[in-house]
């Protein structure tokens, strides 16, 4: 195909008037030929991305994988659950150290808060001066 | 009998696949969606049993119709699904959004000046220039007229070019 016949079948190609024979001659065209105009190379990229794109297959099935689940899985699961179990149980019986160690501390602390609760309002007789000076200056400054 | 219309069916499914794939990927971009779509088209047309399906005329046309209007019901489900939690999160998908991204190529700038086409539009150019459908198939596919396919596509192919060009001559 010269290119005299190929500007003429591009200008029907973009007023939709082409058939898909036609079509396919110039994808065959773009496809075939390195050299050319600057003003056609838009058109091999279009063609190009469009003969790309039929290519494009659906996934193909992933092959089912094995189970992973083995009958001895069973068994052993079955011993971890019971051990578990027992330790549970044993746990509830006693307070171990540690729960010890907080039930003290825990106490102290509850101690040493009603200390300085009951001294706390010492204090707050002092601030209440503060108020005081505070209604003054609200005067002055009138 | 009905082993060998089931086995005429895996056939011609076995066929459509790998298009029902593709346009529904076009529509919906995701893979994974793309291929629950394909799933969900292919269990429909096999519920509808083999003398209803042997009615439609062209099984293919039928086909791509059903897979189209899934692509629709899903965008649109999408769609508000999205409104619904905040308006302002809608923003259109254009070109100057894009402009972040690298664009290594020209082939990435037709699949990114195409991923921007309006869902009809995209519809007309997957079934003319990737699955070389003619105009009365895809007439019928859109449910529109023969005429008015050919007005879209000449539209869009201009528009595109001129976009490509844009792109060439200034850059993204």
């Amino acid at each position: 195909m010269d290119y005299k016949e190929i500007k003429h079948l591009l200008d029907l190609y973009l007023e939709g008037n082409t058939n898909l024979s036609e079509e396919e001659n110039l994808r065959l065209f773009f496809k075939s030929t390195k050299e050319l105009p600057p003003e056609w190379e838009s058109f091999r990229s279009f063609f190009g991305y469009y003969d790309q794109a039929k290519l494009e297959r659906y996934p193909q099935e992933i092959t089912k994988r094995k189970s992973l689940f083995r009958p001895w899985m069973a068994a052993a699961s079955l011993v971890a659950i019971v051990l578990s179990l027992q330790f549970y149980s044993s746990s509830l019986n006693a307070l171990s150290t540690d729960q010890m160690d907080a039930q003290i501390a825990f106490d102290q602390f509850k101690d040493n808060m009603k200390k300085v609760s009951s001294r706390l309002n010492k204090g707050a007789k002092q601030v209440s001066y503060l108020d005081y000076w505070n209604e003054t200056t609200q005067k002055l400054i009138k | 009998m009905q082993l060998i219309a089931d086995q005429q069916f895996l056939d011609q499914i076995q066929a459509m696949r790998d298009k029902i794939f593709r346009i529904t990927k076009r529509m919906l971009v995701s893979q994974e969606e793309a291929e629950d779509a394909t799933q969900d088209v292919i269990v429909k047309l096999w519920s509808l049993g083999s003398e209803k399906r042997d009615r439609y005329k062209s099984m293919e046309a039928y086909t791509v119709t059903m897979a189209k209007n899934y692509c629709l019901d899903r965008l649109k489900s999408k769609q508000a699904q999205v409104l619904s939690f905040d308006d302002s999160i809608r923003v259109p998908k254009t070109l100057s959004l894009q402009k972040e991204i690298e664009l290594t190529d020209e082939l990435n700038w037709v699949t990114q000046l195409i991923d921007q086409l309006p869902e009809k539009e995209k519809m007309i150019i997957q079934l003319r220039e990737i699955e070389h459908y003619d105009f009365d198939q895809i007439a019928t596919i859109l449910e529109i007229p023969e005429g008015t396919v050919r007005v879209y596509l000449s539209r869009i192919r201009k528009k595109l070019r001129k976009q490509f060009l844009e792109i060439q001559n200034h850059g993204l």
